[in-house]
């Protein structure tokens, strides 16, 4: 599991965004218990600190919460989950759609190239 | 922690002593029975390397303990020893003390090495009342003769610590300057010891000016007054070392 | 309490002035970069907090107190050089800072060489200079201390090396102690600091959380300090 971050944005955001993937991609699954801070931040190479910031973002969104004395685990709302997922997934398509906009395709010969080149990756 | 300190620095002039003292003694050992079997070709070799090593335990000393002083406080080890939560103080005690027991040490070593040289009957039962024949021999009392040894020990020690610290001195005074450390040390060591020729020659003439008589008592005056002017150096020397090393230290 | 305190800190040498009236304030549970091109001063501030320099004018603390044998049983330096005893096995080293530092967690160390693979029995003279260096950070990280300075942790050391170095610096992590790393190799240490003190030709530039500069600047703190630093 490798975390990878880019140099223009402040980190506690990549981070948040990096846990989000992890969790709707199933690495972390739903009700799940995530590492101790200190070794997830060990792991993915990143201060404490900021790590629990971005946790503690996370935790005000509900997609994770805090149990006292046994630690921080995933929540077991799956609708929530997957929700995000449709979410984060919609975010790419449109960042996509753009992309194919600026490069001069039509929607129409957008969704004729996506479902050609699927068909070729198989 | 000045015993903790005193432990390393043993050990690290230790490791190069032991073994010298060892090989120097064996080669003692070696030219006495080779005198005692009278080779002479064997002998003659033996006797220069002997020679040699006799010079070499008075260099390794004065070296070994100005190097490891040098090395350990003022070389990149120092970033070691004066981040440690001692006092300066007992880091430069440390060094002396160490220096001292290996000054005697070698003094030993050389004894001994003479002893076995010269393969005379040494019998230590026999020193002490060798002793006592001969200072009932002398004009004076016994008390007199025990207190002028004590004096005269006392004044060795003083005046061993004093040099010891004199050199400390002179290479702690180094960090004066950033470069040419090695130089400086060395020139202040001139220079000192020359204002130290002055100073003591003052003090004769202004001793010799009064007029007095010379008895054991005034005798006994003269051991104090040396033991007195060893003090005083020392505390100077000791100072300035002490001065150097925590206002003026400059690791690079 | 803030772990260190600089107020008005100045040190010269001669007429030359590496640090000129640096003000600033680190708070424990820290990671701090002090950041600066070579000759900046990054350096004798570190060796100021450890009582090798004296400071010409101002003053500075660590956790209350001037730099002494108080501060030294709390404050773990790791200097830019090979500063141990070469003559010493690593084992005699780890008797060392156990005989004089109360902090020092020997198992901890002993746990950490055995990661390592490195040989106890070794002496520090035959190891290679990677290897030295290795053992030097782990004897300064096996200490519980308060305020830990690493001078140039990273720099000359190989990839691999650099992720157990900033590994080890992350796991021991702990919001009683504050880590001071100075180095100008920033983009390797970027994501595993909290804050960083910029500082230049012996001046305070700025002291920032890396997020701010980000968030302000809209790029890294490598990025930024290279347009700062411009020849």
């Amino acid at each position: 599991m490798t975390w990878s971050f880019t140099e223009d944005r402040p980190i506690y955001l990549q981070m948040q965004e990096q846990i989000k993937l992890f969790i709707v991609s199933g690495v972390y699954p739903a009700g799940s218990k995530l590492p101790a801070v200190r070794d997830l931040a060990a792991e993915a190479g990143v201060n404490p600190n900021t790590l629990q910031k971005a946790l503690a973002e996370l935790e005000r969104e509900g997609l994770v919460y805090t149990q006292r004395t046994s630690g921080r685990f995933v929540t077991e709302d799956v609708n929530m989950i997957n929700s995000l997922k449709t979410e984060l997934a919609q975010e790419q398509i449109m960042k996509f759609l753009k992309k194919m906009e600026e490069m001069g395709f039509e929607k129409s010969e957008t969704l004729e190239l996506i479902k050609k080149t699927a068909e070729e990756m198989k | 922690m000045l015993r903790k300190l005193m432990k390393y620095d043993m050990k690290a002039l230790g490791r190069v002593f032991i073994p010298f003292y060892g090989a120097f003694i064996a080669v003692s050992i070696i030219n006495s029975i080779l005198a005692k079997l009278q080779l002479a070709l064997p002998l003659a070799i033996g006797a220069s390397v002997y020679g040699i090593m006799l010079g070499g335990v008075c260099v390794l000393t004065l070296v070994l303990t100005l190097q490891i002083f040098r090395k350990n406080l003022l070389g990149n080890e120092g970033y070691l020893m004066f981040t440690l939560p001692v006092s300066a103080d007992k880091l430069i005690l440390s060094k002396l003390f160490t220096a001292f027991v290996w000054y005697i040490l070698s003094f030993i070593a050389l004894m001994v090495s003479l002893v076995v040289i010269s393969s005379v009957r040494l019998d230590v039962r026999e020193i002490i009342p060798a002793l006592i024949r001969l200072m009932n021999k002398l004009p004076i009392g016994g008390f007199h003769f025990a207190m002028f040894t004590i004096e005269t020990l006392l004044a060795g020690i003083i005046m061993l610590l004093g040099m010891i610290m004199f050199l400390y001195a002179c290479i702690s005074l180094s960090l004066l300057v950033s470069k040419h450390r090695g130089l400086f040390s060395f020139g202040a060591f001139v220079v000192i010891s020359m204002l130290w020729q002055v100073a003591a020659s003052q003090v004769v003439k202004a001793l010799s000016k009064l007029q007095m008589e010379y008895n054991i008592y005034t005798a006994h005056g003269f051991m104090w007054g040396g033991i007195a002017w060893g003090l005083i150096n020392f505390f100077i020397f000791y100072f300035i070392t002490r001065y150097m090393l925590t206002r003026k230290l400059n690791l690079e | 309490m803030a772990i260190l305190e600089c107020s008005g800190l100045t040190k010269k040498f001669g007429a030359k002035t590496a640090l000129d009236d640096v003000n600033l304030s680190v708070e424990t549970g820290r990671i701090v970069g002090l950041l600066g091109p070579n000759g900046s001063g990054k350096s004798t501030l570190l060796k100021l907090c450890n009582g090798l320099l004296t400071p010409s004018g101002g003053s500075l603390a660590i956790n209350g107190m001037s730099p002494g044998i108080g501060t030294k049983e709390i404050v773990s330096y790791l200097p830019e050089q090979t500063y141990l005893n070469n003559w010493m096995k690593v084992s005699d080293l780890v008797d060392f800072f156990g005989d004089f530092y109360r902090d020092f967690n020997r198992s901890k160390a002993l746990e950490m060489l055995k990661n390592l693979e490195i040989a106890t029995g070794d002496r520090l003279k035959t190891l290679s200079k990677g290897t030295k260096e290795k053992v030097q950070l782990i004897l300064v990280m096996a200490r519980e201390a308060k305020l830990y300075l690493l001078d140039e942790p990273i720099g000359g050391v190989d990839p691999a090396a650099r992720d157990y170095i900033l590994n080890t610096i992350i796991k021991n992590y702990n919001p009683e102690a504050t880590v001071i790393i100075s180095t100008h190799l920033i983009a390797d240490i970027e994501t595993v600091l909290d804050d960083v003190i910029l500082i230049s030709k012996g001046k305070l530039l700025l002291t920032s959380s890396v997020d701010e500069i980000r968030e302000k600047n809209g790029k890294s703190v490598d990025a930024f300090f290279r347009e700062v630093f411009k020849c």
